[in-house]
């Protein structure tokens, strides 16, 4: 089967089985390797991407379901300033242990803060509650998350899609060409490291 | 020449060193392995709990089957058909006798995951089914099944100490009670995964998810009768290991490592988590029972206790697990009459190996609640019953050791109950939703102990380049519990260079001697040192070069900030390296480090168990909803006693970790078996815990150096697991008056002891 969509930005195509996992698409034929495979079952969240800008667990969608949709994993978003600052704060806030969980929690915790700038600790607990990380315990992913609000808090993008509201427009065919597809899908790079001042630093209370 | 200062920034200090490989999604797990012509293993296994297997009913049909390469079975196996581990009875595929459900019988390779899954499917096996046994005490029983080791003992310890009749009889009250404790799956969230690759030279490399490379090569060695110098095992990313990626990689990477050799091409063999559920290693499921004599003061005057595991179909680690538990089984405390018993016994169950706690968190659970229905009896404040017996320096474990210097116990316990603000609500709470308050203390030897003491040795080699940079090479591993960062730490530190300076290399067996495995906490202690070491030796080459360019003795010189210091002025680090390259110096050494033998007596279990012991306590505040059954765990907060942190946060990370693990392990984590098969094996099936069923845990670091730990660290790894689910079900008994003795303890077994309660 002939499959477009949209990865991280760029217009692609394959010819793969309709039901084949998308997980696996991108990782076999787009060698796209921060997505990983926990469980192949939709209960893990270590394969978690955006469809259209919802997080969703790539092992769980067929490849026929993303025809014309815009996919971004860890990849399409390093790019932007702003997910370099959430990665920072998962470094700072030592969020990261084995690190197999990690691209899957960033995903989540990108989309959260996306549609939610200032979430308080019950809400990100309810945006990564499907992504399950064997090694830190969680309290530091969410200190990280967090974090992470606070330093956007100034600066964050101004479109804020809700998760309601998201879908139709961003959707299918009308912008299939690679130079069609507009910034809106991505955050403004405004968030990089030098405009934070000390005082938004995590020093911990070691 | 360029200043290098070690980064003084809180922020960057804070930053482990495999933190931005792994946060960008680079980190290459095995399940990333790059090979362009590489073959897909699969493995087929018994589907019997216990049988004979006469062969294949369509062995010639599998082989032609599309994209098959190569189908392996034990007869293939060109050494010997065995995985070594503590003994050599588990074969590498099964021969005739299938011991457990999932049980490796051969192996397929084909061209594609898809193409050796279904090869795998379709192998029909000629079974005879035997009757099984899966209960470790059924299996003590004279006419039970024969399954393994010395009448279904895989192995069994015993310590006498003292006179335990006459500790009884001096006792004023005596309490006695059984505990019962599950299997407990490790979920590391990356299953267990190899690649085998034939070298030219006629050899095999192995790259994998793994704890114990030097397990994995001495398993080639002797599976494909080859010499040592034709293995080569390199540890690739690993994501999460918590013991189960101890001793099974070693089958997992000879089986790779046969197709590869059978095909003469490169073989991944990765698990789905279903096949890592029913094959792979899980906390043994014990049955403790302890005695306590105290006197009406509340002095513990005797200790008896027996402790039975279920080892599972072959012996694997359960002897080091057995062991490890019976010399933790009295609890903290000094007693001076013990009498312990440890049996692991061979079931037809899936093989139970290490996992965090190794044999420990199961005697802890019913050590630390009998201790709490013990004070209940007396009369008495659990807190103060505690006190009046805890080890402290000085005090005589139940072995016959001496606790020695580094012991933060009492201070533990302090800070632990100080921060909760302990108090005890004793079923106050009136509403159907109560609150309860429990603790538990535990106290952890390092290392492998005098039951592996073949292991207690580590190396390392520090090598430094030209413009400073500096490569560590050593044999034990990341796997998440920050290694990499602890010797990166060391070592910098003690040359005076920046961290982003230091890379530790990935283990390769043929780069560096065998540094023993990474288990049991022992990594930071003894490779720690081996690190320490090795840089030390070359720092004096350093010292030399400075001191002779600033006119003094080597030994006058101190490295501060960066600098090599002496009255007579300062050299930068980097300068003092280029000096020495000049002069020739030495500028990479092997480091060493080694536990001189301790006295342990096997026939009494008296000695020198561990080298050092780790303290920690545990409290929570729970709520208990008495209609459903629910438990919340309100607040965790665990104080241990690490020696020395090295990198705080990675130590705060083990605690809140481990502790997580350790409620899953108390309230959720349920494996069903029926008959030997496991009936949840999946991630939802089987429920590890989530966001939502957790509080922040809040870790407080009691720092009591260790004088021959690398700056004055222990191991810290483990006992995070060890001691919360006791404190939580003395909490729940705190709200709801009921005693649980069993995990997990879940809202069905709540919501019938209350109601029984009712009535
Ligand atoms: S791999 Fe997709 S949720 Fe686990
Ligand atoms: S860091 Fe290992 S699973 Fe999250």
């Amino acid at each position: 089967m002939n499959i477009s969509f949209i990865l991280n930005n760029i217009k692609v195509n394959t010819d793969v089985p309709g039901d084949k996992p998308l997980l696996r698409v991108l990782r076999e034929d787009f060698d796209v390797k921060s997505v990983k495979e926990g469980c192949g079952r939709g209960e893990c969240g270590t394969c978690t991407i955006l469809l259209d800008g919802v997080p969703v667990t790539s092992c769980m969608v067929a490849a026929g379901q993303v025809r014309g949709r815009n996919v971004t994993t860890l990849e399409g978003l390093e790019s932007g300033g702003y997910v370099a600052d959430l990665q920072q704060v998962f470094k700072e806030s030592g969020a990261i242990q084995c690190g197999f969980c990690t691209p899957g929690f960033i995903m989540s915790a990108y989309a959260l803060l996306k549609v939610n700038s200032s979430p308080d600790r019950d809400e990100i607990r309810q945006a990564i509650s499907g992504n399950i990380c064997r090694c830190t315990g969680y309290t530091k992913i969410i200190d990280a998350i967090e974090l992470a609000a606070k330093y956007a808090e100034r600066n964050l993008p101004e479109e804020n899609l809700s998760w309601e509201d998201l879908p139709e427009e961003h959707l299918p065919e009308e912008n299939l060409s690679g130079e069609d597809l507009s910034k809106e899908h991505l955050p403004e790079e405004n968030l990089s490291g030098e405009h934070l001042s000390e005082e938004h630093l995590p020093g911990g209370n070691l | 020449m360029s200043v290098i200062t070690p980064k003084k920034n809180k922020k960057d200090r804070n930053i482990r060193v495999d933190a931005q490989r792994k946060v960008s999604g680079k980190a290459k797990f095995i399940e990333d392995a790059e090979y362009k012509n590489i073959l897909h293993g699969a493995t087929i296994r018994s589907p019997v709990t216990h049988g004979c297997i006469r062969g294949f009913k369509n062995l010639e049909d599998i082989k032609k089957m599309p994209g098959v390469r190569a189908v392996v079975k034990a007869e293939d196996i060109p050494g010997d058909n065995v995985v070594p581990f503590v003994k050599e009875d588990y074969p590498c595929l099964a021969d005739k006798e299938v011991k457990f459900y999932g049980q490796a019988v051969a192996l397929v390779a084909a061209e594609t995951p898809e193409q050796a899954v279904a090869a795998m499917r379709a192998a029909e096996l000629k079974i005879d089914k035997y009757p099984g046994i899966y209960d470790p005490v059924e299996a003590m029983t004279p006419d039970a099944v024969y399954v393994g080791g010395d009448e279904n003992v895989h192995s069994n310890f015993k310590i006498r100490k003292g006179n335990i009749d006459e500790g009884f009889k001096n006792a004023d009250v005596i309490i006695e009670r059984v505990y019962n404790t599950g299997h407990q799956v490790h979920c590391y969230l990356e299953n267990q995964g190899m690649t085998a690759e034939p070298l030219p030279s006629g050899g095999i490399l192995v790259k994998g998810s793994m704890q114990c490379p030097f397990y994995v090569h001495n398993a080639l060695v002797k599976v494909l009768g080859i010499k040592y110098s034709d293995v080569r095992v390199i540890q690739a990313e690993t994501g999460g290991g918590f013991g189960g990626k101890e001793d099974m990689p070693s089958i997992i990477a000879t089986h790779a490592a046969l197709l590869a050799r059978k095909t003469g091409m490169p073989v991944s063999l990765i698990y789905d988590r279903e096949e890592d559920f029913h094959a792979m290693s899980k906390r043994h499921p014990a049955r403790t029972r302890i005695k306590y004599g105290a006197t009406s003061e509340g002095k513990l005057v005797a200790c008896e206790a027996e402790y039975i595991v279920n080892g599972g179909a072959f012996c694997t680690l359960s002897p080091i697990v057995a062991w490890r538990g019976i010399i933790h089984i009295t609890g903290p405390y000094q007693i001076d009459n013990v009498k312990a018993d440890s049996y692991a016994m061979a079931t037809n169950t899936v093989p139970c190996g290490a996992f965090r706690g190794f044999g420990q968190p199961q005697v802890n659970f019913a050590n630390e609640i009998l201790i709490d229905e013990l004070a209940e009896k007396l009369d008495m404040d659990p807190v103060k019953l505690r006190k009046k017996n805890l080890l402290k320096p000085g005090s005589i474990t139940a072995t016959g050791q001496t606790v020695g210097s580094s012991c933060g116990m009492a201070e533990t316990v302090e800070k632990t109950l100080d921060r909760i603000k302990f108090k005890q609500y004793k079923g106050s709470d009136s509403g159907p939703v109560k609150r309860g308050m429990g603790m538990a203390t535990v106290f952890y030897g390092v290392g492998l102990g005098a039951e592996g003491k073949y292991f207690a040795k580590a190396a390392a080699q520090v090598h430094i380049k030209e413009d400073g940079t500096v490569f560590v090479a050593i044999g034990n591993v990341e796997m998440g519990q920050g290694a990499e960062t602890v010797f990166n730490r060391i070592c910098a530190d003690i040359l005076g260079c920046s961290y982003d300076m230091v890379e530790v290399l990935k283990p390769d067996t043929t780069r560096v001697p065998d540094s023993g495995p990474t288990v049991a906490s022992r990594t930071t202690l003894m490779g720690g040192n081996a690190v320490k070491d090795a840089a030390l030796k070359v720092r004096e080459s350093l010292f030399k070069a400075a001191a002779d360019k600033m006119g003094v003795r080597p030994f006058d010189i101190k490295v501060k900030d960066g600098k090599y210091v002496s009255d007579e002025g300062e050299i930068d680090y980097v300068d003092a390296v280029n000096l020495a390259y000049q002069s020739r110096e030495r500028v990479a050494a092997q480091g060493w480090y080694k536990i001189e033998n301790v006295s342990f007596d096997e026939k009494t279990g008296l000695g020198d168990a561990y080298p050092v012991y780790s303290f920690s306590t545990n409290a929570c505040e729970v709520e208990v909803d008495t209609e459903t059954g629910v438990v919340n765990v309100k607040r965790l907060v665990a104080a241990h006693d690490v020696g020395k942190a090295i990198h705080p946060p990675s130590a705060e990370g083990q605690i809140q970790g481990g502790a997580v693990q350790a409620i899953g392990y108390a309230l959720y984590e349920n494996l069903v078996m029926e008959e030997g098969k496991i009936l949840n094996p999946s991630l939802s099936g089987y429920t590890v815990p989530t966001t939502m069923d957790i509080c922040d845990v809040e870790p407080i670091l009691v720092e009591s150096a260790y004088p021959e730990g690398p700056r004055g660290a222990k191991g810290l790894g483990e006992p995070p697991m060890v001691g919360p689910a006791a404190a939580i079900l003395n909490a729940i008994h705190d709200a709801t008056g009921i005693w649980f003795r069993k995990v997990p303890c879940l809202p069905e077994d709540i919501v019938k002891e209350l109601s029984k309660e009712l009535k």
